[in-house]
């Protein structure tokens, strides 16, 4: 069976930075991919803090998984949801993300359809 | 002579071209740049900065920490002419908008970890891009400079007060690395450690121009947690620093603790009295122990930026380092005088520079000149003018040369202590008595303002507070009449306010002293000072406490992280991250979630730390020579003749192989069951004798035996994928960073004649990561009715390599591809 999934995440930019700074290089090898990290200025890491954590909550991943999810964008400049080859992501039939981010907060929707008799 | 610092990276390339200048360890293995790359990258950077509109004159920021891509951007901005303008990585918000203000740059160069990026309205580029950004950019030729043309502005920090900007020109610069490279001419056998800010003249001149002048290596390092700075000095095998006196008395200070922790003090008297009449070789052999705290190499410190006290020189000396005491100011670009190795004193600040000359003026300041001496300030004609006497620089400090020809300080003007009764006091003379005072973890002295009266006044930083009446009262009876300390303060934090070079920002003390600071600080809810870290799980308890905003005596066992300690996923993450950083131990996110109690944190702080003591043995042996001829003995005698019973191998492909290692080879894992010496017999000798094989620590090293055994003959090393990773990484990054190819089986499992697997992720991330090329490597079994031999085809692919950041998942992809693709 099918389902729709969402999930969505706030991440106040301000605090985010702080965090970013005093975690220093441990904080962005456990979080960001490099090529995520890359040419990112700090609203859109924060942005991509949010997608990874939506991702998370519509795709029932564990929480800390941040590298398993790579948040990467198309030719066409859309940002999209790509897994590390050794996730089973084979009963996500489809996802989509949306993020954004303005003054002080930047936000990350992700809907998903899962196959529900796989879905864990 | 070389006129621009552009003449000077053309000179140091044509005289060490290919030798290693700069290292970084931003991974698990070294990055290293030849004096070569070093002048390519900076060229690079330069035609980014044209790219960007960045031209001669234009002004440029230069914000971040010590690190190969700071001296990229360095190089890169005095190649098209433009003016630098470096700032402490520590430097406020408010000093930067201030020194942006004055200057009005044209960009900035930054790192995340200043917390830079976003934070000025400038075009701004990344330390952590800037790799990418000038991956396939052509090298830009140099601009048209003559050494009078601007290189940077210098700006120094003074407690109050604004910004003054000093102009260094190209010559300034060159003719100061001239004069020291006559005093320390150095050699490339100098392995040098940058520590201290380059974006202070001291280490700038001392590291940087003089490093590279003679031909020698310097490491950076991304970290200055403690033990990352020894494993960093006992791989480099770093042999000289420059250093602050205040980090020499530290470290001797914690050595002296130790002796007297251990009761050895009457030993360690005699050692040092046994050390005066014993050569350089023999007092090292005789404090080997000590050297080891520093890597077991360390030979040289230079040391600057304050005054080193007499008798901790002595010291360092009977230990077997040689410390060089400099003397200089940034706006003589910076050295005025040094001692040189065959003439160390610790009682002057050395002979002035040759090209440098100094004069004592009638009040005792002393006064510089030479074509090392900056032409002023910027935008400052005032300033300017109050600086200089004709065409000498005030240097504001008293001294003398005596009549050996040394200079000698006596203190600074502005520091100078002027009592009621006329007389002069110079806090460096009290402060090197206190300093002596093994009780003393430092100490700085004042005059404070009591009505019409100065008063000398002493301010601590003690362990045990009580002890300050007794530490004056034996100071004062060394001290003259004048010098006589009359108040005293045990400073409440946990350090001094300090400059970026760690002077005591001392106008702040008197300032607070003035405020009404208690006279004696309560030893209770006090910080403990740098020197007495704590022991791990206290340091968690202050680590969590600083994070969560919970006080730390409410930080309690039974608290959860994501209830009483309020830590979301944010928080959790950047709490992790500083646990990593600063005690050194990872411990996985998915193991703390919100219920997680601190007790249960700190029981995982514990099994992390235990896990990393019991790691899977990384042998060494068989990287020796001696066990490489022996192996490849072993390989045609034994090995080899056993595999062709079962396989026949045929290689196809090696032209692919590079001109040189090392390399990373991928192979498939579901062909043959002795793939590794399969592969190992097909590879060319001369790649055979320089291969390693990772092997799966729980399976292969699991047993001694079969770890012992599949070291000696595959030279294998256990990959772990657990809590080990890092260690496994970090052995394979020195495996490469010797010059050994590694071979990976990327699918994780062996799993015979079945499909190939999805290769693991951090295939991707050792191939961008090792910045090494990945060989594919495809084997193919031929198995044939009733033979009992199998055809095995062994196809190597076209190496693979991967920009800067590129992702992990793509490259996994493309490697994997390759693979399949033969």
């Amino acid at each position: 069976m099918l389902q729709v999934r969402t999930g969505v995440d706030l991440v106040a930019i301000k605090e985010f930075a702080g965090a970013v700074q005093r975690g220093g290089a441990a904080f962005r090898r456990r979080v960001f991919h490099p090529s995520e990290a890359a040419r990112a200025s700090i609203e859109r890491l924060a942005a991509i803090f949010a997608a990874k954590e939506a991702a998370f909550k519509a795709l029932e991943l564990a929480a800390g998984d941040w590298l398993v999810v790579e948040i990467a964008h198309t030719a066409a400049g859309r940002p999209v949801i790509r897994f590390v080859p050794e996730h089973d992501s084979s009963h996500i039939v489809n996802c989509d993300l949306s993020i954004t981010h303005a003054g002080d907060y930047a936000v990350a929707s992700v809907v998903a359809l899962v196959n529900h008799a796989s879905d864990r | 002579m070389r006129l621009t610092v552009n003449d000077f990276l053309d000179d140091i390339v044509r005289r060490f071209g290919d030798r290693p200048a700069l290292l970084f360890k931003p991974g698990f293995r070294y990055r290293v740049w030849s004096y070569r790359a070093l002048r390519h990258a900076s060229a690079q950077v330069a035609a980014l900065l044209r790219a960007r509109g960045v031209g001669k004159g234009d002004r440029v920021i230069l914000w971040g920490p010590n690190a190969p891509h700071w001296v990229f951007a360095f190089f890169g901005c005095l190649r098209i002419g433009a003016i630098l303008v470096p700032l402490d990585m520590r430097s406020t918000a408010d000093f930067v908008r201030q020194v942006v203000a004055k200057t009005a740059p044209a960009l900035v160069f930054t790192s995340r970890a200043t917390g830079g990026d976003g934070a000025l309205d400038l075009p701004a580029i990344l330390f952590e891009d800037l790799e990418g950004l000038i991956y396939d950019l052509p090298a830009a030729e140099p601009a048209a400079l003559g050494g009078e043309a601007l290189a940077e502005i210098m700006f120094t920090s003074g407690t109050t007060g604004d910004a003054k900007g000093v102009l260094l020109t190209h010559g300034n610069l060159m003719a100061n690395l001239h004069s020291v490279q006559q005093v320390i001419p150095g050699d490339p056998s100098f392995r040098m450690l940058s520590l201290l800010p380059l974006s202070h003249m001291f280490e700038q001149m001392g590291s940087l121009f003089a490093g590279l002048g003679c031909g020698a290596s310097i490491t950076f390092v991304t970290s200055r947690q403690p033990a990352i700075l020894l494993k960093t000095m006992q791989e480099r095998r770093v042999n000289m620093m420059l250093l602050v006196p205040q980090a020499l008395d530290l470290f001797m200070k914690s050595i002296e603790r130790e002796v007297a922790n251990r009761g050895k003090q009457r030993a360690w008297e005699f050692l040092m009295k046994l050390a005066r009449r014993l050569p350089v070789a023999l007092r090292r052999l005789l404090f080997r122990q000590v050297h080891a705290r520093f890597g077991g190499h360390l030979r040289i410190v230079v040391s600057g930026g304050a005054a080193l006290d007499q008798a901790l020189g002595e010291k360092w000396h009977l230990l077997g380092v040689s410390v060089l005491q400099g003397y200089g100011a940034t706006e003589a670009s910076p050295v005025i005088s040094c001692h040189s190795l065959t003439e160390a004193r610790f009682d002057s600040v050395g002979r002035p520079l040759p090209g440098v000359e100094v004069r004592i003026s009638d009040a005792g300041e002393i006064q510089v000149r030479g074509p090392n001496i900056t032409q002023g300030y910027w935008q400052a004609p005032e300033q300017t003018a109050a600086a200089f006497a004709g065409e000498w620089y005030r240097t504001g400090d008293i001294g003398f040369i005596d009549a050996a020809g040394h200079l000698h300080i006596r203190g600074r003007v502005k520091e100078m202590i002027v009592l009621a009764n006329g007389q002069n006091v110079f806090p460096e003379d009290i402060e090197a008595v206190l300093h002596r005072n093994p009780a003393v973890t430092d100490a700085t002295v004042v005059g404070l303002k009591q009505g019409q009266d100065t008063q000398v006044h002493a301010v601590f930083l003690l362990e045990q507070p009580e002890r300050a009446p007794a530490i004056v009262a034996e100071a004062n009876r060394e001290l003259a009449e004048h010098q006589q300390i009359r108040g005293h303060t045990v400073w409440p934090e946990a350090d001094f306010p300090r400059t970026h070079t760690l002077k005591v920002k001392k106008a702040v003390l008197v300032d607070a002293l003035s405020a009404g600071l208690p006279s004696a600080a309560p030893a209770a809810g006090r910080r403990a000072p740098p020197a007495a870290a704590g022991d791990p799980r206290e340091r968690l308890v202050r680590l969590v406490s600083e994070v969560s905003g919970v006080a730390q005596e409410q930080v309690l066992p039974e608290h959860t992280v994501g209830g009483d300690l309020d830590l979301d996923s944010l928080k959790r993450v950047e709490m992790l991250s500083i646990i990593e950083q600063e005690l050194g131990v990872y411990i996985d996110e998915s193991l703390v979630g919100s219920q997680t109690t601190f007790a249960e944190l700190q029981e995982l702080l514990d099994t992390q730390a235990r896990a990393k003591a019991a790691l899977p043995p990384f042998y060494t042996w068989p990287l020796s020579v001696w066990f490489s001829l022996l192996r490849e003995v072993i390989h045609r005698a034994l090995v080899f003749p056993v595999f062709s019973i079962r396989y026949r191998a045929r290689a196809s492909g090696l032209e692919h192989l590079p001109d040189g290692g090392p390399v990373l080879f991928a192979a498939n894992h579901n062909a043959v069951r002795g793939d590794s010496m399969v592969l190992a017999k097909v590879t060319p000798p001369a790649w055979r004798r320089h291969l390693s094989f990772a092997a799966a620590a729980e399976i292969t090293f699991g047993k001694r035996l079969t770890g012992i055994f599949a070291a000696l003959i595959a030279n294998a090393f256990p990959l772990s994928r657990e809590n080990a990773i890092r260690a496994s990484l970090e052995h394979m990054g020195r495996l490469m960073d010797e010059g050994w190819s590694v071979v990976i089986f990327p699918e994780g499992e062996q799993r015979i004649g079945r499909p190939m697997l999805p290769f693991q992720s951090g295939t991707g991330m050792l191939a961008v990561e090792s910045h090494t090329p990945v060989v594919p490597v495809r084997l193919v079994s031929e198995v044939r009715r009733r033979r009992f031999r199998t055809r095995v085809a062994v196809r190597f692919g076209a190496p693979l390599t991967f920009p800067p950041n590129t992702s992990y998942i793509d490259a996994t992809r493309q490697i994997e591809a390759a693979v399949r693709a033969l």
